[in-house]
């Protein structure tokens, strides 16, 4: 939510075109919501139709919260998903949604089965169903389609589509719906789906009052069959609609903006926040040093979170600052492994937003599995996993347990992804440290899987990908790993640079951009992307904890290579 | 009957505490000290609540007192003057609260106590969905203090929340860098709830007395040690029943059963007085005042300490005491006065002859606050008595703390003691 009181002179425009088609593109921070609201409130409170009549679809729950909070209208908006539940319930059609860890399953069995990748089999599926190109063999697809059959289950994207021929091939029920709903909203509309576009102009009617609102810059889920091209085929449905621009920016200072502006220069965006800022690149040597970059920088803006560094920072700190103002933003959730670790040192409170967390994973949960039922013989595992637990012995070192299990794993079944147990594997790889270090894992896994979810109300250190960020706001934004390979992607395609677009413009007093040297013993590179941030009062920070760390790591091999000699 | 009670301190879970702060060692300490009800801090730390669980058995109603198995041990090898002396436990925790209300950073402790072991499971369920409760003995949340108490009065009404040493700058209620101004701002509705706050170690009853605001409220102090030895350096001296109940009913209703408190002397804590332990810059609040609260050396801010921020929501004059009031007594830990007198710190001698102390004249609070003048002189004890008699008198020297190094307290001038500390060392 932005900071905007009353609307600008191009809210006042848009108020004033009410009938008809309409698209509204709205760069970040430019009160795409309020607008929405604005609209949506004439509609009802000036022009008293009644909000049944009124229908507007957005992407997430939470937005769907934020709209139906600042109306007043308790079940007001919906996502595609709700709504088209809400229909087939009219429609008397009961069906059940396959659990996410099911359906993973299946994929995982199809993808060995025909030794592809998990990511590329799920992508295809999905893509399929969408109505976008795909780029597996349909019998892949027609495999998945017959196992979800054979149980009874459709997925989210089943729901769609069934909804989509229902009402496609009733036209009793879809004139009935035709006439209820005479003013249609669409929200994030850079991110509908070929399918879900065709759902909605079902229920356009005579009168064509479709607005659209969105931003083709901040288009990031190719990967889910959404296209940015779908406002082309928006104005190829509707010829006629009127195209407004949304360009005042109400979230980010201006510094911020600047640099959203070099990324998509067509698209100028004006700010009207001149408040303090920072934006800052920051060299740094590793994971270890970048974790602990972010950690020392939150603590001397929060004041410390313990007596030790309260009183030293002091002049770094900000006033009004608490947990859930900060956010570390990273490509993949294994890049945020050390900083998670470090957290919870600390102590500090934090939780993870999206999902795909490590500690969800079926892979790492077997290691979990295992080492609690070698503690404790009462705790049930299947007896694959018993057989398993028999070649390890906890009286070793757990650095030496640990890669062993994550061995046996790896040999034990293909359809493994490998880099998530060798990312767990060094995760947990200093537990060596404790006494017990066996009991504290299993405490410390049991921690994660408690706290690796997201509770938007509550008051912790947020922590996520990139593509979870769209529609989120920080005070102050890390982003990890700004290095090529990473951000962007080795391919660097249009959607790296929306998705790097989104990332930034998260950020409203602070943004730091951390490159490390080096990762898993590979070198990196400064991103390509640095071009955006040539820029007066840019700050080039070289981390001061690069020197200790090397010495520390020379002092590893050391010990290491004399180990080896001898 | 008479109850000596500690309820803030730290186990050996918490950041920066003594490995030796297990519930035998504290158990063995109370008694040496002549602590009767001490809190087993820490209950949200899920390791230190197992040992709880499984250590401490039900006493008086809501009171509980180590097994015999454990406790059987301690005392075979505890004097007889000690031995005896009673020590149960309570159920308490510290939080850090960190959060941000009216626009601003708030950083507070307070003090958790609660009757029963079932009720702080449920709590500690609670909490862990909002935090770490792993990590460290006082956990860290980002959790308004407000909602906090009210998770604590749902979770069972008996419990209470008890704003911790409100002064501190970085961690309290009434903190210069952290806090509010008044009780209410904090916790807004449920103000009523709040009936005791914590002195800390470098406020005294003196210091609070100068609001009107605290008249009806309890001041209590608590030792917050993060050691075993500093047990009971600030401790509460109750009058009634040994039971939850009646402990906590004495607090909430501050009436005659709440005698009074054992004080640090408060220019020893590392709070005191205003200035930058970096440019090793100490003042008065008159004197920070002249310098419009900027470092004269470094120029930033100062770290405005208890005595100034005291000073700046205060509405009485310095020196205020009320026509009624609780007992105040200033004690200096005896391993300090035997310190100062053989002007080592803990040395061999110095534990051994603390040793003898309680061997012969029973536990140190009984020493330090009971014991004759004559007895000790009688006993040969003449520098001693003298330093006991001074510290009574409130007749010490003091360096006071400021920026987190702590005051210096003595009771010999510093030619008296240095010089004579020889001819004049116990007679053992």
């Amino acid at each position: 939510m932005t900071d905007q009181i009353l609307p600008n002179k191009k809210q006042l425009e848009i108020l004033k075109h009410i009938y008809g088609p309409q698209i509204i593109i709205a760069g970040p921070g430019t009160g795409k919501t309020a607008t929405l609201i604005l609209k949506i409130n004439k509609l009802v409170n000036e022009l008293k139709i009644p909000h049944q009549n009124i229908l507007a679809l957005t992407f997430t729950n939470k937005a769907v919260n934020e709209i139906n909070q600042r109306l007043g209208l308790p079940d007001f908006g919906y996502t595609f998903h709700s709504f088209c539940s809400y229909i087939l319930k009219t429609k008397n059609i009961s069906y059940k949604i396959i659990p996410d860890h099911q359906r993973k399953k299946i994929i995982n069995v199809i993808s060995s089965q025909f030794g592809l990748r998990f990511q590329e089999v799920e992508v295809g599926i999905s893509r399929y169903k969408n109505l976008a190109d795909y780029k597996i063999d349909k019998k892949i697809i027609l495999e998945y389609e017959k196992i979800l059959q054979k149980e009874g289950f459709w997925d989210f994207d089943d729901l769609l589509i069934k909804t989509y021929f229902l009402l496609k091939n009733d036209d009793a029920v879809r004139l009935q719906k035709l006439k209820k709903y005479k003013f249609i909203f669409i929200d994030e509309f850079q991110d509908t789906s070929k399918i879900q576009y065709e759902l909605i102009k079902l229920f356009v009617g005579g009168s064509r009052n479709i607005c659209v609102i969105g931003d083709p810059n901040q288009s990031i889920y190719s990967f889910r069959g959404a296209d940015s091209a779908i406002f082309d085929q928006f104005k190829n449905d509707f010829p006629v609609c009127k195209i407004f621009y949304l360009n005042e920016n109400y979230r980010n200072n201006s510094k911020i903006i600047e640099i959203i502006n070099q990324i998509f220069p067509k698209q100028s965006i004006t700010g009207i926040k001149n408040d303090f800022y920072d934006v800052a690149l920051v060299n740094t040597l590793n994971q270890n040093t970048q974790a602990q970059w972010i950690i020392d920088f939150i603590n001397s803006k929060i004041g410390g979170v313990n007596l030790q560094n309260a009183s030293s920072t002091s002049e770094k700190l900000d006033n009004n600052i608490r947990f859930s103002d900060f956010a570390v933003i990273y490509r993949n959730h294994e890049h945020a492994v050390t900083v998670k670790k470090k957290l919870f040192n600390l102590g500090a409170p934090y939780q993870v937003i999206g999902e795909d967390s490590l500690f969800f994973r079926e892979e790492t949960k077997i290691i979990y599995k295992i080492i609690k039922y070698l503690l404790d013989n009462n705790y049930e595992i299947t007896t694959d996993e018993i057989n398993l637990s028999k070649q390890i012995n906890l009286d070793k070192k757990f650095s030496e347990t640990i890669p062993s299990l994550i061995n046996l794993l790896l040999s034990n079944s293909k359809n493994k992804d490998e880099e998530y147990l060798v990312d767990f594997g060094l995760l947990i790889n200093e537990f060596d440290h404790y006494e017990n270090s066996y009991q504290k894992f299993i405490e410390y896994y049991d921690f994660m899987l408690a706290n690796d979810s997201y509770d938007e109300k509550s008051d912790k250190i947020n922590l996520l990908t990139m593509h979870s960020a769209k529609g989120l706001e920080f005070n102050y934004v890390f982003l990890c790993f700004f290095n090529n390979g990473f951000i962007p992607s080795k391919f660097e395609t249009d959607e790296d640079k929306r998705l790097f677009y989104v990332s930034v413009s998260r950020a409203k007093k602070g943004l730091f951009l951390i490159s490390p040297k080096t990762y898993k013993k590979r070198d990196l590179y400064a991103s390509n992307y640095k071009q955006f941030f040539n820029l007066p009062d840019v700050r080039y920070i070289e981390d001061e904890n690069m020197a200790r760390e090397q010495k520390r790591i020379n002092k590893q091999k050391l010990k290491k290579s004399q180990i080896k000699l001898f | 009957m008479e109850i000596i009670a500690d309820f803030h301190l730290h186990s050996k879970y918490a950041r920066a505490t003594s490995k030796q702060s297990t519930l035998e060692n504290i158990y063995k300490w109370c008694k040496i000290k002549g602590i009767n009800v001490v809190g087993t801090g820490d209950f949200t730390h899920p390791l230190w609540f197992e040992e709880i669980n499984s250590k401490l058995e039900p006493a008086e109603h809501g009171l509980y007192k180590l097994k015999n198995i454990y406790s059987k041990e301690i005392e075979e090898k505890l004097p007889v003057s000690v031995k005896n002396n009673s020590v149960r436990f309570i159920l308490t925790t510290e939080i850090s609260n960190i959060y941000s209300k009216y626009s601003k950073t708030r950083r507070m402790h307070n003090l958790i106590i609660f009757p029963d072991i079932d009720s702080v499971s449920k709590f500690n369920l609670k909490l862990s969905k909002i935090g770490n409760l792993k990590s460290d003995g006082r956990p860290i949340l980002g959790l308004d203090s407000k909602i906090l108490l009210k998770i604590v009065k749902e979770t069972n009404n008996k419990a209470l929340l008890i704003p911790a040493h409100i002064w501190t700058p970085w961690f309290s209620m009434f903190g210069s860098k952290s806090g509010f101004d008044t009780i209410n701002e904090a916790f807004e509705e449920l103000t009523p709830e709040i009936c005791a706050i914590e002195t800390g170690l470098s406020s005294d009853p003196f210091m609070n007395w100068r609001l009107s605001a605290l008249d009806k409220i309890a001041i209590i102090s608590n030792s917050d040690s993060h050691s075993v030895q500093k047990l009971g350096r600030e401790a509460n001296i109750f009058d009634c029943g040994l039971s939850y109940d009646d402990l906590l009913s004495a607090i909430k209703t501050n009436d005659q059963r709440l005698v009074g408190t054992i004080e640090f002397f408060p220019q020893e804590g590392m709070y005191h007085l205003d200035g930058h332990r970096k440019c090793s810059v100490r003042l008065t609040p008159a004197q920070t005042k002249s310098y419009n609260n900027i470092c004269p050396k470094c120029h930033k801010d100062l770290v405005i300490g208890v005595l100034n921020r005291v000073d700046q929501l205060a509405d009485r004059p310095e020196n205020f005491v009320p026509k009624s009031h609780k007992s105040v007594e200033f004690l200096i830990p005896l391993l300090e006065i035997l310190s100062e007198i053989y002007n080592v710190k803990n040395s061999v001698k110095v534990i051994a002859d603390y040793e003898f102390l309680y061997t012969k004249f029973g536990s140190e609070l009984s020493i330090l606050k009971n014991l004759s003048i004559s007895e000790l002189e009688k006993c040969g004890h003449t520098k001693l008595a003298h330093a006991i008699e001074k510290m009574r008198k409130r007749e010490v020297f003091i360096e006071p703390g400021y920026d987190g190094v702590y005051g210096v307290v003595r009771v010999f001038s510093p030619g008296e003691s240095t010089a004579t500390a020889g001819q004049l060392s116990l007679k053992l």
